[in-house]
């Protein structure tokens, strides 16, 4: 009876049962804080993870789930197993550092050439603004190369995942893409 | 691959090298698997989890196994490794904090020793190993503009990488970082001070290392530059590193391991160690103490400090090395040698003069409690020397015997006179006894015996109330009465009594006059019961 009620709903509503999103990014960016922090609300202490954390948050009546992924550079292959069903990938960047900015591009631009991406959205968080000398979302934007970006819908955020600040905007605007075209 | 078994391989030779020990360079877990390759130290999952939220400009962790590793990288963290990190930024031993309850406490003390608090000099940009500045000498987004960084791999190089930037003033490529050195102290004591808000003063003397890094050189050895006298200023001004514990503690370049080897004793001299190596070496040596019976730390501590913690060769070493020279045969050698005579620690002491059966005052010069056992053995051997007597009390009878070096007994005169004064030996009676104890036996050599009696005996007198009959009594017949208790030894003494001994003792003169009266008033009343 809750099922029937509840699917009408959503169906009222317009909104999938689940979405599937992706967080990535280099190692060390903040992908895990960031995850918790819009699971739980606050700033966890994280260990460099190895494998992946899996939280399914609710958001404006969508219920989102969250794949954050290991960075390191050796397991940063493994990120393609993932792909399949991914409406939308967040990809997190440590705007203070600066000399993997290229490292980062480099790896934005391989996956964002994967078939099983092709139809998703791109949310970049400049993260970790909340740092003294951390670059511009502008900055970051050009370091990444996202104006190079063709057929995709893309934006990046200025975030700090310790503040808590941008990471609604963000989300917010991924909720409207996702739900625009599924539409 | 190939490369990247070489990277594997020269990790593992770091990881395991004698600096590093395979242990997290923060709170010493075995088995690392993350390493901050511009601080230069190992680190465990909990300190590289802490490392990271410090922030990229402070620490950067990488996973031992999960990352590629640059020739840079790998040079920084090869020159630097655990012990020379934490000689360098915690040179006032501050301890790691082991709670795991309170991660905050980890990240507080990790940021204070990576913000230079637990440093005596000043920190600077270079010391971070870390030589960007991009925040602060950028154009317009963010690129360096000057360009004048000198890093191994020109893939770092983002303003070439993307065509931005890179109006490339070209000042030559290495020179520039050091040589310039006026110009990159300014900027960077304003920068670095200016993002973290710390107040940094102080001088370019805390550089970990006075090279460049060669960027055409691929290979471990970077060309070192060093700038006059400024190397032995940095020496001298760090007293702990410049005390010669062995390996000098800057992060010196090529010549580390020939330098250390060359400087660092490899024979026992019996020394006293400095604390830095009690501290370093304190688990190890207490390990072989109550382990494996080398109970000089200071031994142990010299030998750990040759062998660099590695016990089994330190016990080899002391083996090798023989006895200490030992105080007890050959004073004068000590004498002429200072530091081993310092560093011999007191004997232990017993307390003095325990009670009634041994008293040092009565038994001639010799204390032999007191005194080292060289001291008598000395006097066995030296028959002349008779004077040093020990003293025997038997407890049965109460009899004190002496006894001098040569093993010859003799009786105290007094103590015959006294023995013929024991009741149960000569069937005196007490009348006659008590008097003699309040003149010279309460003494405890002397008088013990018949002083537990009579405490024995006063304390039946109060508790029955039969003293008439039993001061009267003639001892032999009071066995099997009431003064049970005082015909024993010592060793039947009830807590009781014991406790009330001292008191006793303090009342016995009031209390035996007051006998002699009761005497001069009862003698005659009772014969019998």
């Amino acid at each position: 009876m809750g099922n029937i009620f509840s699917s009408m709903f959503n169906k009222l509503w317009g909104v999938n049962e689940e979405v599937r999103i992706l967080i990535l990014g280099l190692d060390g960016a903040g992908k895990t804080t960031i995850l918790y922090k819009l699971q739980l609300g606050e700033v966890v202490k994280t260990k460099p993870t190895i494998g992946f954390n899996v939280e399914t948050l609710q958001y404006k009546n969508i219920s989102i789930n969250m794949w954050d992924l290991g960075g390191q550079t050796s397991i940063r292959p493994y990120w393609r197993c993932y792909y399949a069903n991914t409406a939308a990938v967040i990809f997190v960047v440590d705007s203070t550092d600066k000399e993997r900015m290229e490292t980062a591009k480099q790896e934005l631009h391989m996956m964002l050439k994967e078939d099983e991406l092709v139809d998703s959205a791109l949310l970049v968080f400049a993260n970790k603004q909340d740092q003294p000398g951390a670059l511009t979302a502008a900055n970051v934007s050009k370091a990444l190369g996202l104006a190079e970006l063709k057929d995709r819908s893309w934006s990046i955020v200025a975030t700090s995942a310790i503040k808590g600040e941008g990471l609604t905007e963000g989300l917010d605007w991924l909720i409207d893409v996702i739900k625009d075209e599924q539409l | 691959m190939a490369k990247q078994n070489q990277q594997e391989q020269r990790l593992l030779e770091l990881l395991n090298s004698p600096v590093n020990r395979n242990k997290c360079g923060e709170c010493k877990a075995h088995n690392p698997t993350w390493a901050s390759w511009n601080l230069g130290v190992f680190l465990c999952g909990n300190c590289a989890s802490a490392h990271r939220s410090l922030g990229s400009d402070i620490s950067r962790v990488k996973s031992l196994s999960m990352e590629e590793w640059s020739h840079h990288e790998l040079s920084i963290l090869g020159k630097i490794g655990n012990k020379r990190n934490n000689q360098f930024w915690n040179e006032k031993q501050i301890p790691f904090p082991f709670d795991a309850d309170d991660k905050d406490s980890l990240t507080m003390w990790l940021r204070n020793k990576y913000t230079g608090k637990y440093k005596y000099g000043a920190v600077l940009d270079k010391d971070y190993n870390l030589d960007d500045d991009w925040g602060d000498r950028t154009d317009d987004w963010g690129y360096d503009k000057s360009s004048t960084n000198s890093r191994p791999s020109s893939g770092r190089r983002l303003s070439n990488a993307l065509g931005f930037g890179s109006s490339s003033n070209n000042i030559s490529k290495n020179k520039s970082y050091v040589n310039s050195s006026s110009d990159y102290k300014d900027v960077s004591k304003m920068t670095r001070s200016m993002r973290r808000g710390l107040e940094r003063t102080g001088t370019a003397r805390s550089s970990y290392y006075d090279n460049n890094y060669d960027d055409d050189n691929d290979d471990y050895e970077y060309s070192s530059i060093r700038r006059g006298n400024s190397r032995e200023f940095e020496y001298n001004s760090r007293p702990y590193l410049s005390r010669g514990s062995s390996s000098n503690g800057r992060y010196s370049s090529s010549n580390l391991s020939t330098s250390s080897n060359s400087s660092r004793p490899n024979k026992i001299v019996f020394r006293k160690p400095i604390d830095a190596e009690y501290r370093r070496y304190g688990d190890q040596s207490r390990k072989m103490k109550f382990d494996m019976g080398y109970e000089d730390e200071d031994l142990n501590v010299e030998a750990l400090v040759i062998t660099r913690g590695n016990i089994n060769e330190a016990v080899a070493l002391i083996e090798k090395a023989g006895k200490k020279p030992s105080p007890f045969n050959n004073n004068n050698n000590n004498n002429n040698n200072g530091t081993s005579n310092t560093s011999n620690p007191s004997l232990p002491q017993r307390k003095q003069s325990t009670g009634a059966i041994f008293d040092s005052t009565k038994a001639g010069e010799f204390n032999w409690l007191d005194d080292d056992i060289r001291n008598s053995t000395k006097e066995n051997s030296n028959i002349n020397k008779s004077e040093q007597i020990y003293q025997y009390v038997d407890p049965t009878t109460g009899n004190i015997y002496y006894v001098d070096g040569n093993g010859q007994q003799y009786i105290d005169p007094n103590q015959q006179q006294q023995a013929t004064m024991n009741p149960f030996q000569t069937g005196v009676s007490y009348q006659q006894q008590l008097p003699n104890m309040n003149t010279g036996y309460q003494q405890p050599i002397n008088g013990f015996p018949q002083q537990q009696m009579s405490n024995g005996y006063q304390q039946q007198q109060m508790a029955t109330g039969y003293q008439q009959q039993v001061q009267q009594l003639p001892p032999q017949q009071q066995t099997g009465f009431t003064t049970q208790p005082s015909t024993s030894s010592s060793s039947q003494l009830t807590l009781n009594q014991l406790a009330l001994q001292q008191q006793q003792q303090m009342m016995l003169q009031q209390q035996q006059m007051a006998q002699q009266q009761q005497f001069g008033q009862q003698s005659g009343y009772f014969t019998g019961f």
